[in-house]
């Protein structure tokens, strides 16, 4: 479960570790799928930290959410700025690991890189983090309907198959 | 693809990076210790030129003022529109922030301003004083206005750049014409704040034009929008109870004709107990239109069109349209972001440019009117320096209503064709030399060339095989443009009808680049260079409007104070000069008769003087204007017979 209870202002090392050792690996890999860049990735997952570290802790909504919000308009604001394009993107393997993905995950995989920007934030969010089109409005700072346009268009693109339940 | 099997790959790859242990625990001493991160990412050419901005700025920190910080926040007003606003509390707030970041400003006038005793006008004029003994003049400058007296404040906001140029040449109060180098690094101080404000507030900037609208946009005003103007109502004009404000349950409609969102809400009678002012939330003549007492409580109505204007006392649409009426009510559909994107992806295709030229672009907006048609119609202009010294290289005209790219082009000459080159030449030598007829012979001599390059005038081709001597040349040129005997009144205007045809006739891509080549070589000037040169004593307003009124009394044979009485303003104006580096500065005077003395005498109408008089003292040019009437309506008028 989601720890809920920290009060602004209370964060300790102790609890900045526990958030670094609990969320490092799945926002670096949040990052990286959103913007295709190991390197760029990290720095973002560094500069989440630091905000939570400034901000001291967590009102009403979890840390995670709170994390996830805050890397993905890092993220954005990378992707906005044009000098990113320029950027040499070297990863760093002596600090990070990262696994294979089975070759039908890379095909899928992708067609999600390929998705416009925003579009790919959305599927993510809405497709691995399970969130609602409000909650995912909320978190990028658009409009229920923008999000709604956008993962419509997303799934056109990528030819989901509606299932059943 | 199947939900499952996409969520599966997400997974996968988000669950795929194990950072090491000793990357996060660096991580964590840097955050625990303030120590700067290390960054991965390499500079972009960007970043270096931010850093030079940066360093820049360092220096300036030496003597005391925090550039960088003030930087970000004029940006940020600029942003947010309070520039554009400029209202008391705008102006308070910059002027705080100046006196932050150790500007000057004069103490008294601060008292004045921050003393809430004061009128509104006393204070703002206190802060416009303040302002513009730092930017006035950069301002001046760069809007082409020349007013010698301090007190002539322009009350206008300095933007992000006049701030930045204001900094730059504090540190380098040279002449930056002086050198080549000294332009460049102006240059690139300049893009540097370019490529900032760029990349961190809006990857364009929106022209403004005088006597044309703002750019199109897309509905402001939402649904929700409308609603929360009306719970505002109830709740802070009508003073409702907020919590059954919040809690009821509004009706919204939408009126496309008029495009108006028509927001209604009620509340129970029982939450009005709790108002204490009953006669504020039931003010009887609020009753009816705006609210209505309804079997269960009360009702409230309000109209909000789509530009967020709101009726309050009546629910007539069409009277409140007529309040609020625009000169046109577009239907947007594509907002500027996605026309700059569309525009890049023409540009882009049509001349093969890369991503990197591209992204080394600036992109300017320029609306192009308030017609029906032109009110969606914006011209993009893509340059290579941010505002200074604009080096255009492609523009597009796209329509904001069906995003259709009307028009693509690009601004190098070797690309027109050959009739757009000629007008070039014709304007780059007539910016030189005036109308045709003060050319040299070498220039004459070359239109000629390309005019029959062109083979315009066919009838004339028995002189390609001499060269005719002035006097030929003039008749040939005159008879080409189709005045001739007359090759003084040859000029680039002249030559663009015949060329292009009637100016109405003109496509997009013409228009954009007519437009270009006469703001670039400033056509339209008839003033010669002669007449440029200004005495060193500069005459004053008063005396320029002596001087007019003068020569308006002699040439029309009136006694000296006959003209004490007319309305007259006199202002300094920047008119377009001959030459490309410099601009001619004068009054212009104008003078209307007043009412009372209309058809007293020998003018038989109301007459309106305007004339131009350079700060030598010496009369520019002068027109006159009258509401004629015919000699029987003005002996009509004037109880006379005809």
């Amino acid at each position: 479960m989601q720890k809920e209870t920290l009060v602004p202002g209370s964060i300790s090392e102790e609890e900045l570790i526990r958030l670094v050792d609990t969320y490092s690996g799945i926002l670096l890999g949040l990052c990286r799928l959103t913007l295709g860049d190991t390197a760029m990735a990290q720095d973002i997952v560094q500069e989440t930290f630091l905000k939570a570290w400034k901000k001291g802790g967590f009102r009403q909504e979890s840390e995670k959410a709170w994390l996830i919000k805050v890397a993905m308009n890092l993220c954005h604001d990378y992707h906005r700025s044009r000098w990113w394009k320029h950027i040499d993107h070297g990863a760093s393997i002596d600090e990070i690991q990262i696994a294979e993905p089975d070759p039908a995950d890379r095909e899928i995989l992708a067609l999600v890189k390929d998705l416009p920007f925003r579009e790919r934030q959305i599927v993510i969010l809405h497709f691995w983090n399970r969130m609602t089109l409000n909650d995912i409005a909320q978190t990028l700072g658009v409009s229920q309907s923008s999000v709604f346009r956008g993962l419509e268009k997303a799934k056109k693109r990528l030819k989901i198959e509606l299932e059943g339940g | 693809m199947k939900t499952t099997e996409l969520q599966k790959a997400l997974e996968s790859s988000i669950t795929s990076c194990q950072p090491s242990a000793y990357w996060k625990n660096h991580m964590v001493r840097q955050i625990v210790k303030g120590e700067e991160m290390a960054k991965r990412t390499k500079l972009s050419t960007g970043v270096i030129i931010v850093a030079i901005l940066m360093l820049i700025s360092a220096v300036a920190l030496a003597v005391g003022i925090l550039v960088n910080e003030y930087y970000a926040k004029v940006a940020e007003m600029d942003a947010s529109g309070a520039l554009g606003r400029w209202n008391l509390e705008d102006k308070i707030t910059f002027v705080n922030t100046m006196r932050e970041c150790n500007f000057e400003v004069d103490p008294e006038l601060y008292q004045i301003l921050m003393n809430e005793e004061n009128t509104k006008e006393e204070r703002e004029n206190a802060a416009d004083r303040i302002v513009d003994a730092t930017y006035g003049e950069l301002i001046r400058q760069q809007q082409g206005y020349y007013i010698s007296k301090p007190e002539d404040s322009l009350g206008v906001a300095p933007d992000p750049v006049i701030v930045f140029q204001e900094r730059y040449f504090a540190e380098h109060p040279e002449p930056i014409d002086d050198t080549p180098e000294g332009r460049e690094a102006l240059l690139k101080y300049t893009d540097a704040l370019g490529y900032y404000l760029r990349d961190v507030y809006n990857p364009f900037y929106i022209q403004e034009h005088d006597g044309q609208g703002g750019m199109p946009e897309k509905t402001a005003v939402t649904e929700e929008t409308a609603i929360e103007a009306l719970r505002s109502l109830m709740t802070e004009v009508l003073g409702w109870d907020p919590e059954a404000v919040n809690a009821m349950t509004p009706e919204v409609q939408w009126d496309a004709e008029y495009r108006i969102w028509t927001v209604s809400g009620e509340v129970s009678a029982d939450s009005m107990k709790k108002v204490t002012d009953l006669r504020k939330g039931i003010e009887p003549s609020l009753e009816g239109a705006l609210v209505e007492k309804t079997a269960a409580g009360y009702r409230a109505t309000l109209l909000v069109d789509e530009k967020g204007n709101r009726s309050f006392e009546t629910l007539d649409k069409e009277e409140f349209r007529k309040m609020h009426l625009n000169d046109v009510t577009p239907e947007v559909n594509t907002d500027a972001q996605e026309a700059m994107a569309l525009v890049e992806r023409e540009i882009r295709a049509k001349y093969h440019v890369s991503d990197p030229e591209m992204n080394a672009l600036f992109c300017d907006l320029l609306p192009m009117g308030t017609g029906e048609e032109e009110g969606l119609l914006v011209r993009l202009q893509f340059h290579t320096h941010y505002q200074l010294n604009q080096e255009m290289k492609y523009g597009a005209v796209i329509n904001l209503g069906t995003g259709k790219v009307e028009a693509v082009y690009t601004y190098d000459p070797d690309q027109w064709s050959a009739e757009m080159q000629i007008l070039k030449y014709g304007a780059e030598t007539e910016s030189k030399h005036g109308w045709y007829i003060h050319w040299d012979t070498e220039s004459k001599a070359e239109l000629i060339q390309r005019l029959r390059e062109i083979r315009l005038c066919p009838e004339h081709s028995f002189r390609e095989a001499e060269q005719p001597d002035e006097a030929g040349m003039d008749a040939f040129i005159a008879d080409a443009f189709g005045v001739p005997g007359y090759p003084s009144a040859v000029n680039e205007a002249l030559m663009a009808r015949v060329l292009l045809g009637n100016e109405e006739t003109w496509d997009l891509e013409t228009q954009s680049l007519m437009q270009y080549l006469w703001e670039k070589y400033h056509i339209h000037s008839e003033v010669t260079a002669a007449e440029m040169e200004q005495g060193s004593s500069e005459i004053d307003r008063e005396t320029a409007v002596r001087i007019v009124k003068d020569a308006v009394c002699e040439a029309w044979n009136m006694p000296k104070d006959a003209m004490e009485k007319w309305e007259c303003t006199a202002q300094l104006v920047q008119a377009p000069a001959t030459t490309r580096h410099e601009s001619l500065v004068c009054y212009r005077v104008f003078l209307t008769r007043p009412d009372s003395e209309v058809g007293q005498d020998t003018f038989g109408g109301r007459d309106n003087f305007n004339y131009r008089i350079l700060l030598n003292g010496t009369i520019m040019d002068s027109t006159m204007v009258s509401e004629w009437y015919s000699p029987a309506e003005d002996a009509e008028r004037l109880g006379r017979k005809p």
